[in-house]
């Protein structure tokens, strides 16, 4: 026919073409790759600051849903550095009759620090009581009023077994005996409400976590959200893109590096939130907590933790993009 | 690129055939048209093609190669073997032309330097050269189709389909981007035209198909 003279010129020059295609491809390098993985990197975060009301607002949104639950990790952290202290001070403390003699509160002492799991036995005289509890608490005067010491002989007894959740039986047994000593009007165990204090703090911690869990949740459906739109916006380019043979990977990279930015951005912000906020409550807390005459320091997030944050926060950020994009780039065909 | 249709059928989930029991075979470096009334099924044909949609009964051949094996994941690279150009143009308004033209090349992961020569070698074939920095918005209709078939040459594919390029143009705009066609045809790139404008189609003197009502009703003569 009429299109044979020039089929046999057009096959040469196809076969060119095909050649030249297969070149381009083999071309294909690491740094190529990792150079247009930058560059889409960079577009994204362009394409954000091109937004910024909204940007800014999506960030924020993520950066307080996630102070939260880093908030609570910050006060459960300081919790258990007090209680790390208190754990080491555990004692029986033995409050004696006060109409008790000295002599037989000191037989009673020995007696007892001669037990196979007591470690010491510290002996505290009415008088030292006093001048310990002037000391301490600033009561001078009303305890200068008092015509007697109206305190009582006391005994700390050191048990020999460190006090953690699994000796607290036996330790509330060593309490129960020494109790029922007829010298000794009450006992008193620390580790008792050490142990809520533990059981309070086991809820906290689950509590923590469900709020985590929750928050994180939500950080995925805004920044799922936010992708979404981001998608539906460009729509038509997605098609264009689609059309021309862009691979699904191809047209998600930028909407992943979108969620990544809102992520990273907003832990950031988060951490900073963090950050702040302990150093706006430090003062306070260490003159509270210098009252108890405690050796504490306010905790907040350290170098490590805030790159954990960020690295959990760009995660869910990539993670609630990938799922939103995947969904709505299925959706758009060519019509 | 050579195309194989055997008695290929298309009905959509709504119940419409659009195209049944089609058969034609496109020969490498070959150019046809593609001519019947709206609705006739040339736009389904098109989609066909590309994979935009698939076919419900029949098996369409492209270099052999049946186009039911190919999976999802397959159809970007069977898309970069064919350029296609929508009386829509589908250009994107927020990027100058230069970019636009160079969409395809960056999908393929081409090397940045390879783009700008290849963009300027497909501008300067549709005559646009001087243009690369405008706006589609701030051209002219007929300029802006010749972005789009721009784009669909830059890649350099081996078919080229064009649905109703010359819908919107007046007839001496239309034979330009008809010749412009032929030209790419002439180096050996097969092209497939869908048009209704059967004045137009006659004069060019190819090979011309005609659907009527999704059935393939003349194959041949030259309209």
């Amino acid at each position: 026919m009429s299109q044979k003279p020039n089929q046999r010129g057009a096959t040469r020059e196809s076969i060119k073409v095909s050649k030249h295609q297969w070149s381009s491809r083999s071309s294909f390098s690491l740094s190529k790759y990792l150079l247009q993985h930058q560059a889409t990197l960079t577009e994204s975060f362009v394409r954000l600051v091109g937004y910024p009301l909204a940007s800014a607002m999506t960030i924020m949104v993520i950066a307080i849903a996630l102070s939260l639950p880093g908030g609570l990790y910050v006060l459960l952290k300081n919790v258990e550095s007090v209680t790390d202290q208190w754990e080491q001070q555990s004692v029986i403390t033995l409050y004696l009759f006060s109409q008790l003699e000295d002599t037989q509160a000191l037989a009673l002492s020995h007696r007892i620090s001669a037990q196979a799991d007591v470690a010491s036995v510290e002996y505290i005289s009415k008088e030292e009581g006093l001048r310990y509890f002037e000391r301490s608490s600033g009561y001078e005067q009303i305890l200068s009023s008092l015509s007697e010491n109206p305190l009582p002989i006391v005994l700390r007894v050191i048990p020999k077994q460190a006090v953690d959740l699994d000796s607290l039986a036996s330790l509330q047994a060593l309490r129960d005996g020494l109790a029922s000593q007829k010298e000794v009007e009450y006992a008193e165990l620390d580790a008792q409400w050490l142990q809520r204090l533990a059981n309070i703090l086991s809820f906290g911690q689950r509590f923590a976590y469900a709020l985590s869990i929750l928050l994180i949740v939500a950080v995925l459906l805004i920044v799922g959200n936010t992708i979404r739109m981001a998608v539906e916006s460009r729509r038509d380019e997605v098609m264009v893109m689609k059309l021309v043979g862009a691979t699904d990977a191809y047209i998600r990279r930028p909407f992943l590096y979108m969620g990544f930015w809102f992520g990273v951005l907003g832990g950031f912000f988060a951490s900073l939130c963090i950050l702040l906020l302990s150093w706006w409550v430090s003062a306070p807390v260490e003159r509270l907590i210098e009252l108890y005459q405690g050796g504490f320091q306010l905790q907040t997030f350290n170098a490590d933790e805030v790159v954990l944050c960020l690295t959990i926060s760009a995660l869910v950020g990539v993670i609630g993009a990938w799922i939103a994009v995947n969904r709505h780039i299925a959706n758009i065909e060519l019509q | 690129m050579e195309i194989e249709f055997q008695r290929v059928g298309k009905k959509y989930d709504s119940g419409q055939e659009a195209l049944s029991q089609v058969s034609f075979h496109l020969h490498e470096g070959e150019m046809a048209f593609l001519t019947g009334h709206s609705g006739a099924g040339k736009s389904t044909l098109m989609k066909l093609m590309m994979m935009i949609e698939r076919q419900t009964s029949g098996q369409i051949l492209v270099d052999g190669v049946d186009l039911r094996t190919l999976s999802r994941r397959a159809i970007p690279s069977h898309r970069r073997r064919v350029g296609v150009v929508f009386q829509n143009h589908q250009l994107l308004l927020d990027r100058s032309v230069f970019h636009n033209v160079a969409l395809p090349l960056q999908v393929s992961g081409a090397d940045p330097q390879q783009i700008g020569k290849r963009v300027r070698a497909a501008l300067d074939k549709v005559g646009l050269l001087g243009k690369e920095k405008y706006n589609p918005m701030a051209l002219s209709g007929g300029e802006q189709q010749r972005i789009g078939i721009a784009r669909a040459v830059v890649n350099k594919p081996q078919l080229l389909l064009a649905d109703e390029p010359t819908g919107n143009l007046d007839p001496k705009l239309s034979t330009e981007i008809m010749n412009l066609f032929q030209e790419f045809n002439r180096v050996g790139v097969t092209v497939l035209v869908a048009s209704h404008d059967l004045a137009l189609v006659a004069r060019m003197r190819h090979r011309v198909l005609t659907l009527n009502q999704g059935r393939m009703v003349n194959d041949g003569g030259f309209g």
